[in-house]
């Protein structure tokens, strides 16, 4: 649903996972929500596509942005 | 994921798909439901090889369509990839070159390409309806159809039925007073509102996002200020609407681990200025987590003295715990953590 937590959550789930990148080359890193909202897809500088499953699909009602929020806070504790 | 705790997380990833050559895109399926496996479906470019469609739990290979330059019969590795709505078919956006595939037809080619311009001076390119480079992102208007490709020389066009229509237009995001406002070198996401009526526009090191009125005016509207995305990293933009009403929320992250919002920024024209802000992350280290690697390296010229001077060790050692830095060498780490000295001693 979201791409908003670009740098945030991508460094987090950079650090926790040592995908530390390299350099700041262009379209080094990135990542997209799965439709579904359940899981992250990471595009990294070591060639490798990463599936995470963050969470099972929350519970209506939220909005848009309670679900940001919530993912930004939640994933990084 | 959701209890609450004062440490991260640990989370690790449920399947790595590896890669022999450097990914240019990603997307998921349209369909996508953690609950269908046969849903989970990843599509993917990568240098030199077809275009991948793999299950995203199990890896398998599902499908691929290759791309091929008929001329060096060399595989084109398109750099914005995108699924229709329907998940029938996809687009792949390639240097001047928009490709559609259809899904149900595994091995084979694209069903239709559209050249977007031509090197050489031509009609098109006299009359404003051609654009050259590499497309670098692709999003479709769901009620009208209506395609934007930006590409990476900066350049936005509208072509109708998904892409496999007339171009509408092409129009050039460079020299314009937004431009020179927030600067860009490269458009890296196209995202149209729910309404159908603004597109806007992000590009990597721009400090932050154009908005123009396509339906109505055809022109500029304004652009939204303090994005803090002066990287070559594509640095993404969300836009959300609330349902049956007019309000949009633009949403977008920063080098600087914040995460910022507009509100209803298309209701005024010009300058926009932020919102809402907030940390990515409110744990111990709250500017910790949120750096990038890059930040970390710009702080240390300035920072790494008072650290020295007053023999701060331990940071080293936390730094080197909390980064993961196992392939980095101590003296590495030594001089990475005066660094984030001052978050450290929060």
């Amino acid at each position: 649903m979201t791409n908003v937590l670009v740098r945030g959550t991508t460094t987090i789930l950079g650090l926790l996972s040592g995908m530390l990148q390299d350099d700041d080359r262009a379209e080094s890193l990135t990542f997209s929500r799965t439709p579904d909202g359940t899981s992250i897809i990471t595009n990294s500088a070591d060639n490798q596509v990463r599936t995470f499953i963050v969470y099972a699909r929350l519970n209506p009602p939220y909005s848009a942005t309670d679900e940001i929020v919530l993912q930004a806070t939640r994933l990084a504790g | 994921m959701l209890d609450e705790g004062r440490d991260p997380h640990e989370l690790t990833a449920y399947s790595t798909l590896p890669a022999a050559e450097s990914v240019n895109a990603v997307v998921t399926y349209p369909m996508f439901d953690l609950q269908d496996p046969s849903t989970t479906l990843i599509l993917s470019s990568q240098r030199d090889h077809p275009i991948r469609l793999n299950s995203a739990l199990t890896l398998q290979l599902v499908a691929s369509y290759p791309l091929v330059n008929p001329t060096t019969e060399a595989f084109i590795s398109p750099h914005a990839l995108l699924f229709t709505a329907d998940g029938s078919r996809f687009l792949a956006g390639s240097e001047s070159l928009l490709s559609i595939f259809d899904i149900s037809r595994p091995g084979e080619g694209p069903v239709s390409c559209l050249r977007t311009g031509r090197k050489r001076r031509s009609s098109l390119a006299v009359s404003g309806m051609s654009m050259t480079g590499i497309l670098s992102a692709l999003a479709i208007e769901q009620q009208s159809g209506i395609l934007a490709a930006g590409t990476l020389n900066r350049h936005v066009g509208l072509y109708d039925s998904g892409g496999q229509g007339d171009c509408v237009g092409v129009f050039c995001v460079d020299g314009t007073e937004a431009d020179l406002q927030i600067g860009g070198s490269g458009v890296t996401q196209v995202i149209w509102s729910s309404c159908g009526r603004y597109l806007y526009i992000a590009e990597r090191k721009s400090e932050g996002a154009m908005i123009y009125d396509i339906r109505k005016t055809g022109q500029l509207l304004g652009w939204l200020e303090g994005r803090k995305a002066l990287t070559n990293q594509r640095l993404g933009v969300h836009v959300s609407s609330s349902p049956g009403t007019a309000n949009q929320e633009v949403w977008a992250g920063g080098t600087d681990g914040m995460i910022r919002a507009w509100w209803n920024p298309h209701e005024g024209e010009g300058a926009q200025t932020v919102s809402f802000e907030q940390h990515g992350h409110n744990g111990i280290c709250p500017e910790l987590m949120a750096m990038s690697k890059v930040l970390i390296r710009w702080q240390l010229p300035y920072q790494v003295q008072p650290c020295i001077l007053q023999h701060r060790y331990w940071q080293v050692v936390r730094v080197l715990r909390y980064f993961r830095m196992s392939m980095m060498t101590p003296s590495e780490a030594f001089w990475m953590a005066p660094a984030v000295q001052p978050v450290l001693m929060l």
